[in-house]
């Protein structure tokens, strides 16, 4: 796989979720990503570049940018498949290539979800809310702060890790389970969460200081209220919908 | 209040319906995150304290929502957009009602949202049979329709919220029972502390 075929792979994988449905989830995206590699690997052999396309629009799923390891893994069992001579050997190869597919999926959207979702979204959202709720006085550059940190960092990270995947996705190939094994995500999301954690109670001591003190002890009792609340899984909007209930009732009973 | 009248506030709504695709479409580079979009639209049209507070409330509000598997949360993009579009309408909202205003319009586009992703099963269709017949699927028309669609229902969505619902609440404000105001400004005032509670016990749980 050479820098350009890597560019358009990567370009088109951004597209990955662009035709997401309830029945095969990110089938089309997946198809639209393999599309030049498809081509590629299969000219001049029309009927089985057809089936190619085809097995590519059965349902598939996995974290986003994970993805893109699928996608590397991908086209180097396809390339694999495509040199085989017709026959058993080559049936072989992609029903392999289906049920690795299937699995790595799988496999890696716990991983995704937990490093992207789980770890390193909350981390930006806690970096560019400490450092604007700092500026808060002045409100331009508090504005520029969060919008610029929270992209900054989600991009700096996520998108090289997007770009590298399809290489070693590709190279990797079927040992990527094994591979990943010694990738030290768990340490990454844990990191990442410890920094976030601390990030956060700068954020609070923050947010503390700029109200008085009677606002300062309801806020507390409020961030207290909301963990005991979303133990309960309570959902947050219901929360929000709940102070304002709770508002309205003490207005009634004349205490606001 | 915005200098072209309600030019702003729709070119506004044409603006987020392009960068909301970034939510699940197109990228997911998180400029479409409440904590990035707000602030911009508020430096965009002059408000960049009230963008960053609505922001801040709404990212921490939904930070714990995660659209896992074929989950589809309440859409906080447009929830943030909605409310600082509606705070910067010529018939301008106060922030206390924009908030719970946005959070319907996003929980309205999350409705729509899911008629949109079962529609899409049809491309699917349409690809097979492209494919069947020897050829490659039209992939830009495929692809393109399903961006479009989504553009538009959030444009859609935004545009009533902002020149319909606001409007028509706006002149309402004055006359609303003091206890609802009353609960309005106080869920206003404690968002941000419901906020932190929620990521506190999101990041605590799983550290």
């Amino acid at each position: 796989m050479n820098a350009g075929m890597q560019g358009r792979l990567f370009g088109r994988s951004l597209l990955l979720q662009s035709a997401w449905n309830f029945e095969r989830m990110q089938s089309l995206g997946l198809a639209f990503c393999l599309e030049p590699w498809l081509e590629r690997c299969w000219a001049g052999q029309n009927g089985a570049a057809r089936a190619a396309r085809l097995r590519h629009q059965e349902y598939f799923n996995t974290q986003p940018y994970m993805a893109s390891l699928v996608v590397g893994m991908v086209c180097a069992l396809e390339e694999e498949a495509a040199a085989a001579p017709a026959g058993a050997r080559r049936d072989g190869l992609v029903e392999r290539l289906r049920s690795l597919k299937a699995a790595s999926a799988a496999a890696l959207a716990g991983v995704g979800d937990a490093l992207f979702w789980g770890a390193l979204r909350p981390f930006c959202a806690v970096l560019a809310a400490a450092g604007a709720l700092l500026l808060w006085d002045r409100p331009v550059w508090a504005a520029v702060w969060a919008a610029g940190a929270y992209l900054a960092a989600h991009n700096g990270l996520a998108l090289p890790l997007r770009w590298s995947f399809l290489r070693r996705g590709y190279e990797w190939k079927a040992d990527l389970a094994g591979r990943l094994k010694a990738w030290p995500a768990q340490k990454v999301i844990r990191g990442l969460r410890l920094a976030a954690l601390l990030l956060l109670l700068a954020a609070g001591v923050l947010l503390l200081r700029a109200v008085a003190r009677p606002q300062a002890a309801v806020g507390l009792l409020t961030v207290a209220a909301a963990w005991l609340l979303r133990e309960a899984r309570v959902s947050p909007y219901r929360l929000y919908a709940a102070a304002v209930l709770a508002g309205g009732a003490a207005s009634l009973a004349g205490w606001l | 209040m915005t200098p072209g009248g309600w030019l702003g506030p729709v070119g506004g709504c044409a603006l987020v319906a392009l960068l909301e695709l970034d939510v699940v479409q197109v990228g997911q580079t998180m400029v479409s995150r409440p904590l990035v979009l707000g602030p911009l639209l508020g430096l965009l049209f002059g408000v960049p304290r009230i963008g960053l507070a609505l922001g801040l409330c709404l990212e921490f509000l939904s930070l714990d929502d995660v659209p896992v598997g074929d989950r589809l949360p309440l859409n906080a993009t447009v929830a943030a957009a909605a409310a600082l579009l509606l705070t910067c309408s010529p018939r301008p909202l106060h922030p206390a009602l924009a908030l719970p205003l946005g959070l319907a319009a996003g929980w309205a586009h999350q409705r729509l949202e899911a008629v949109l992703r079962h529609r899409r099963r049809a491309l699917c269709g349409a690809a097979e049979r492209s494919i069947s017949d020897g050829g490659t699927p039209p992939w830009g028309r495929l692809l393109g329709r399903a961006l479009a669609e989504q553009a538009a229902a959030t444009f859609a969505v935004l545009l009533a919220c902002v020149c319909a619902a606001g409007p028509a609440l706006s002149g309402l404000w004055p006359r609303l029972p003091q206890s609802l105001l009353a609960g309005l400004d106080l869920g206003w005032k404690l968002a941000p502390w419901l906020g932190l509670g929620v990521v506190l016990h999101a990041l605590r749980r799983r550290a």
